[in-house]
């Protein structure tokens, strides 16, 4: 079996060298003579980066910048925007709108901005979103129509809705003190022998040139954490019953069989839920029951998961921070991951009214944070934030000796591999990502009027300018949504989900302006 | 670190900073986005880590190149909201030199065709590869995996 699977281990390899050969053989840089570059192009830069940092901008300019990149952020973001017949007048509307903006933020002056949000041009969902776009457009023609929404919403407020403001809690989402000793006591209770150790990268996890996680090879389960965004761990264990239960050596093809079990046998769903509350409850988050969706595929796999809560909100209020469980179809756990974070309550804050949600739902601003949030049906309660520390205490003696703890995990006993991998928090030193800026994008004029700016190379490439729905929200649930500040950070903000009958729609940051800074 | 260190330092990445671009814009625009990429990474110098500096400076130059794609094209933000960034070498690059691998190329994922690109065509380990696209060397290698199994089957068809 060993020399087969090491057989076909080498005829794959020696697939996929010959594959990589031939996509390097497509070398698109092939006629690109780097020898024609400025010999001085790196001093070059130095020099211009450096004269450019000496001379900052005028509080004047920055205000011209920004308002030059609102006009051009609202222009992009808002395919049906009202267009005045001349630049000047499109200006006019987008700088009233701007200063109408500060002007609010600034009357409601008791609320202190917590934080800052990367602006459009700083690197993160609009401007990678747009490159993907120009990308598709250009690597998969026309096939890009078929996948675009052929219309957008413009949502109107119900009258049921309130006018009224109210206040919530907003949170942080903090490195933990330990994060090591943190994996090291779910790999504890899960029974995984080997000893956390560090990664190679302070915010990159496991090295796993040594393991293939979906080759189709049981065992070596990777328990891994890592500090970065919202911070989270999570384990896998591959399993052959997650694909199949044979493989063929024909051609060195593998292939995955069907597996001859019984369906939604192992785990129980109860004893899959109790299986979740215990392994949480060594992260420090407490479940009950009924707060947990166990699924069942045909193929035996179960999955359950939930969504914490958070200790200051009583009823349905959806968090953003998943949790699941996953077994394969002979009831081993293969997967599982969950929060490695530690949660701190920033205080309350003033939340807009369900009115106001509305307009902002419509405004391309607040659009930038996305609202298309999956939501689940139950929802899990959280253990208080300050009882968060516990998970520091080590593993919990005698739980995996329990009827309904996980079964031990079976090592392979031949090739033992790195298990449990762990990243520093303590002094990380991690590449950030770097803030790369960009121009505002110039509104194309021709002749003094606005044009649209949208390249039509031919009629293949044409992209269908989606419809405007009208869409009457008749209710809105208060939810939290994770927003990353400017520095990486991770916050946890209030938000509304919109809802029209039973269909859900845009999810919008529910604090008051100025909280969130742009 | 001086402006002499960090020329002696990075001139040597100066060709396949510039050759990454070339995958990945016109020709003629390798040279102002290069100049870009050394701009910023002078500005960022402090972030660098030793020994990294070339995945690092990939990095940044995927980013400078989705902002030059960016620029080249502007797309309302609710359709372009709902797909990932993408820097990768486009398909009609690719068939220059093989139209069967661009065909199988352009159904690829645009994770698994940056994930692709940095292994083939910059000569990339996991881990720097991982440093370059800013996620974790699971990930890379899960995507790498199924990239090259997705390729395999779109080449096969």
């Amino acid at each position: 079996m060993n020399e087969n699977n090491s057989h076909n281990g080498s005829l794959e390899n020696s697939a996929n060298d010959e594959l990589l050969a031939r996509v390097a053989a497509a070398d698109p840089s092939a006629g690109f003579d780097a020898s024609t570059l400025s010999a001085t192009l790196v001093d070059d830069a130095i020099a211009h980066a450096s004269s450019a940092a000496s001379t900052p901008q005028s509080a004047a300019g920055r205000v011209a910048s920004q308002i030059a990149s609102r006009i051009a952020e609202a222009y992009q973001t808002r395919p049906r925007f009202v267009l005045g017949s001349s630049l000047s007048a499109v200006a006019a509307v987008a700088a009233i709108a701007v200063f109408g903006s500060m002007s609010l933020g600034t009357l409601g002056g008791s609320q202190r901005t917590l934080f800052t949000v990367a602006g459009p041009n700083e690197g993160q969902a609009p401007a990678q979103s747009d490159s993907k776009i120009a990308a598709n457009s250009i690597a998969a023609g026309g096939g890009m129509a078929a996948m675009l929404p052929a219309f957008t919403y413009n949502y109107l407020a119900g009258s049921s809705l309130s006018s009224d403001t109210g206040s919530e809690h907003i949170y942080s989402l903090e490195p933990l003190a330990d994060p090591a000793g943190f994996l090291q006591n779910i790999a504890d209770y899960l029974g995984i022998t080997q000893k956390v150790h560090k990664g190679i990268y302070a915010d990159f996890t496991t090295a796993l040139d040594e393991t293939k996680p979906f080759d189709l090879t049981p065992g070596k389960p990777q328990l891994t954490l890592s500090t970065t965004g919202s911070g989270g761990w999570w384990l896998e264990i591959p399993n052959l019953n997650i694909y199949g239960c044979a493989i063929s050596s024909d051609a060195g093809k593998i292939e995955p069989q069907p597996c001859p079990v019984e369906v939604a046998s192992k785990p129980s769903i109860d004893d899959a839920k109790t299986q979740f509350i215990k392994l949480f409850a060594q992260t420090g988050f407490s479940f009950e029951a009924g707060d947990i969706q166990v699924s069942k595929n045909d193929a035996g796999i179960t999955s359950a998961y939930a969504q914490a809560n958070l200790a200051t909100r009583k009823g349905n209020a959806f968090s953003d921070l998943g949790f699941s469980m996953t077994w394969s179809s002979d009831g081993t756990l293969v997967a599982a991951n969950g929060l490695a974070s530690k949660l701190v309550d920033q205080g309350s804050f003033e939340t807009i009214s369900e009115v106001d949600a509305i307009a902002r739902a419509n405004d391309p601003k607040w659009q930038f944070f996305g609202g298309y949030g999956i939501l689940v049906d139950g929802v899990a309660k959280r253990a208080p934030v300050a009882g968060y520390g516990s998970i520091e205490g080590g593993a919990a003696a005698g739980s995996s000796s329990s009827a309904s703890a996980p079964a031990p995990i079976a090592l392979p006993t031949a090739t033992p591999g790195p298990v449990a991998s762990y990243v520093a928090g303590d002094a990380p030193t991690a590449m950030p990502i770097p803030e790369v800026t960009a121009e505002p994008v110039p509104l194309p004029t021709e002749g003094g009027a606005l044009v649209d700016p949208m390249p039509i190379p031919n009629e293949t490439f044409l992209l269908p300018t989606p419809e405007v729905k009208d869409i009457v929200i008749d209710h809105l649930e208060l939810s939290w949504m994770q927003i990353s500040d400017a520095k990486g950070k991770v916050w946890l903000v209030p938000a509304y989900q919109l809802f029209s009958g039973a269909n859900a729609y845009a999810r919008v940051p529910a604090m008051a302006d100025g909280i969130i800074g742009f | 670190m001086t402006p002499d260190e960090f020329s002696a330092l990075y001139r040597q990445h100066q060709t396949p900073i510039a050759k990454f671009l070339a995958r990945r814009v016109e020709f003629s625009e390798v040279e102002d986005l290069c100049s870009e990429v050394f701009e910023i990474a002078w500005s960022k110098r402090v972030d660098a880590v030793a020994g990294f500096e070339l995945p690092w400076l990939y990095r940044i130059a995927g980013f400078v190149v989705a902002n030059a794609r960016r620029r080249a094209t502007t797309r309302n933000r609710f359709i372009a909201s709902l797909t990932p960034p993408d820097h990768s070498p486009s398909a009609e690059s690719i068939a220059v030199a093989d139209i069967a691998l661009a065909q199988a190329w352009a159904k690829l994922g645009a994770a698994e065709r940056a994930t692709l690109a940095l292994v083939a065509f910059e000569g990339l380990r996991v881990e720097e590869a991982a440093a370059a696209l800013g996620i974790s060397a699971n990930a890379v290698s899960i995507r790498l995996h199924r990239a090259r199994t997705k390729l395999a089957e779109l080449l096969k068809d």
